[in-house]
């Protein structure tokens, strides 16, 4: 076997600051969890919904404009995107229109093209697309002054701005060197790791992301982490107390794009402990990986906050510890081979 | 586990075109790069040529080694490249001889650590790789030869 005690130890890996900042087993993290095909099969999916809905001369009237909204949208969805949000903007609907008649008007016209592919919700009208394992959430939408209200799950309107949300996340990716989308990525990767199909989803996590962004040092700073693994350990530590005051109904989570509304949360209080809990340990975890000496166990441990992706591969991949060649032939002599 | 030799593409794109282009003489030199926990892991193969060679005999010459090595060591940034073994060309469908065994073996033994020996010999859809180790103990072992990012063995 090899006499590995003669070889200078050398991983792949670079270190800065002393810290484990693993550079490329980063950037292939986020390249395992890119929703790839899934985004042109969202475009896709909205182009055929949006067809079928501008052929109705009545939503032409009331000024439809249809854009993809949702973690699609603001682009820190992670593969497997199963579900993509169109907002269906109707600024001239009238204002005495019934929520819940305009929701049904929405199921008949898609239910033409699409047959029993529809279901009508509470708040929106959902489509199958089998063919690319997704479904659309068709959600109309009025004009309420400068936002606007979809409809809410008792019959009346509930106001939201999902567009300017997409805009605030703009906005705090610039601040932060383009570093906000891809670590929002990884943490709702970290909490599908975690927690699995268990609620709250990744929309709960992005939001506690966005308001923990706020408070992290952005690229004017000389505080500012300096690489994604660093962003990554920060971002953890400062939504763990976020969500822990959410769950301990201390503080509740806000919506960013409407001043003073709580975020709508579906999920249990012992999920919402579950999570709190989860997150503060996963902090803990990432910075005892982030400050270790030994890549290979830092590695290992942001293999298991990422988990794996919907193809069952390990988002964060271990490097494989290598060792120099020799530095010199083993001898004077000149073999002869035959 | 069987331990694998890992060629990179250009690496057995390398010792292919010259074993070609030394036919029907043996050619070889050095293999170069690193070990892993999989195996040696080589990223160089540079010939050491052999003005005598014949269809069944390959010298590699030590001196003209020891500077092709030295060159490489500094051309090379990441501190990783070093010596990993030999190789040389069988122009017949026949692997490792006890020359090549008996050879290496003394390698191993002088210089006190491994050594990969890799024999590219014809075979009826070209050249293909036939891998060994041999430590400083008189030990042998068969290495899979793998050629990087091709998915097949050479």
């Amino acid at each position: 076997m090899m006499e590995s005690t003669e070889l200078v130890r050398v991983f792949t890996v670079e270190r800065k600051n002393g810290m484990s900042i693993l550079t490329k087993q980063f950037q292939d993290a986020l390249s395992k969890i890119e929703p790839e095909k899934d985004a042109d099969h969202a475009a896709d999916a909205h182009a055929e919904v949006r067809d079928v809905l501008h052929d109705d001369a009545d939503l032409m009237e009331w000024g439809l404009h249809s854009v993809l909204i949702g973690s699609y949208r603001r682009e820190v969805s992670i593969r497997r995107v199963k579900d993509v949000d169109v907002f269906c903007e109707l600024p001239n609907l009238p204002a005495d229109h019934d929520p819940q008649d305009l929701l049904d008007k929405f199921a008949s016209l898609l239910a033409v093209e699409y047959g029993d592919r529809v279901a009508k919700n509470d708040r929106s009208v959902k489509v199958d697309f089998p063919d690319f394992d997704m479904h659309v959430d068709v959600v109309p939408a009025r004009c309420a002054d400068d936002d606007w209200e979809i409809p809410d799950r008792d019959g009346g309107w509930e106001k939201t701005h999902p567009v300017r949300f997409s805009e605030l996340s703009t906005a705090r990716n610039q601040a932060h060197n383009k570093k906000y989308v891809p670590v929002v990525k990884l943490l709702r990767q970290t909490r599908r790791a975690l927690r699995g199909d268990v609620k709250p989803g990744g929309f709960f996590v992005e939001v506690a992301a966005y308001h923990a962004f706020e408070g992290i040092p952005n690229a004017d700073s000389d505080a500012c982490p300096s690489s994604t693994a660093e962003y990554y350990t920060v971002a953890l530590e400062t939504m763990a107390p976020i969500l822990r005051d959410h769950a301990d109904n201390f503080a509740r989570l806000m919506n960013p794009a409407i001043p003073d509304q709580d975020l709508h949360v579906r999920a249990t209080q012992q999920e919402l402990d579950a999570i709190a809990d989860a997150w503060e340990q996963a902090a803990v975890d990432a910075r005892v990986a982030l400050k270790s000496t030994n890549d290979q166990d830092a590695a290992q441990t942001f293999k298991r906050l990422l988990g794996q992706n919907s193809d069952g591969d390990d988002v964060f991949e271990v490097p494989v510890a290598v060792s120099a060649g020799h530095r010199s032939l083993p001898s004077g002599e000149s073999p002869t081979f035959g | 586990m069987t331990r694998t030799l890992t060629l990179t593409a250009a690496v057995w794109r390398t010792l292919r075109d010259a074993a070609t282009r030394a036919l029907p003489r043996e050619i070889g030199g050095l293999l170069l790069g690193y070990f892993t926990e999989l195996g040696p892991h080589v990223v160089e193969a540079r010939v050491v040529p052999d003005p005598r060679a014949t269809r069944i005999r390959y010298q590699r010459d030590a001196a003209l080694a020891e500077r092709i090595l030295d060159s490489s060591i500094r051309a090379d940034s990441t501190g990783l490249v070093g010596y990993l073994g030999e190789w040389h060309t069988h122009p017949l469908p026949i692997g490792p001889s006890t020359t090549d065994i008996n050879a290496s073996g003394r390698l191993a033994k002088v210089g006190g650590h491994d050594i990969a020996l890799l024999v590219l010999a014809t075979g009826s859809r070209g050249w293909i790789g036939h891998a060994l180790n041999l430590d400083p103990a008189g030990n042998m072992e068969t290495l899979r030869v793998h050629v990087e990012g091709t998915g097949n063995d050479g």
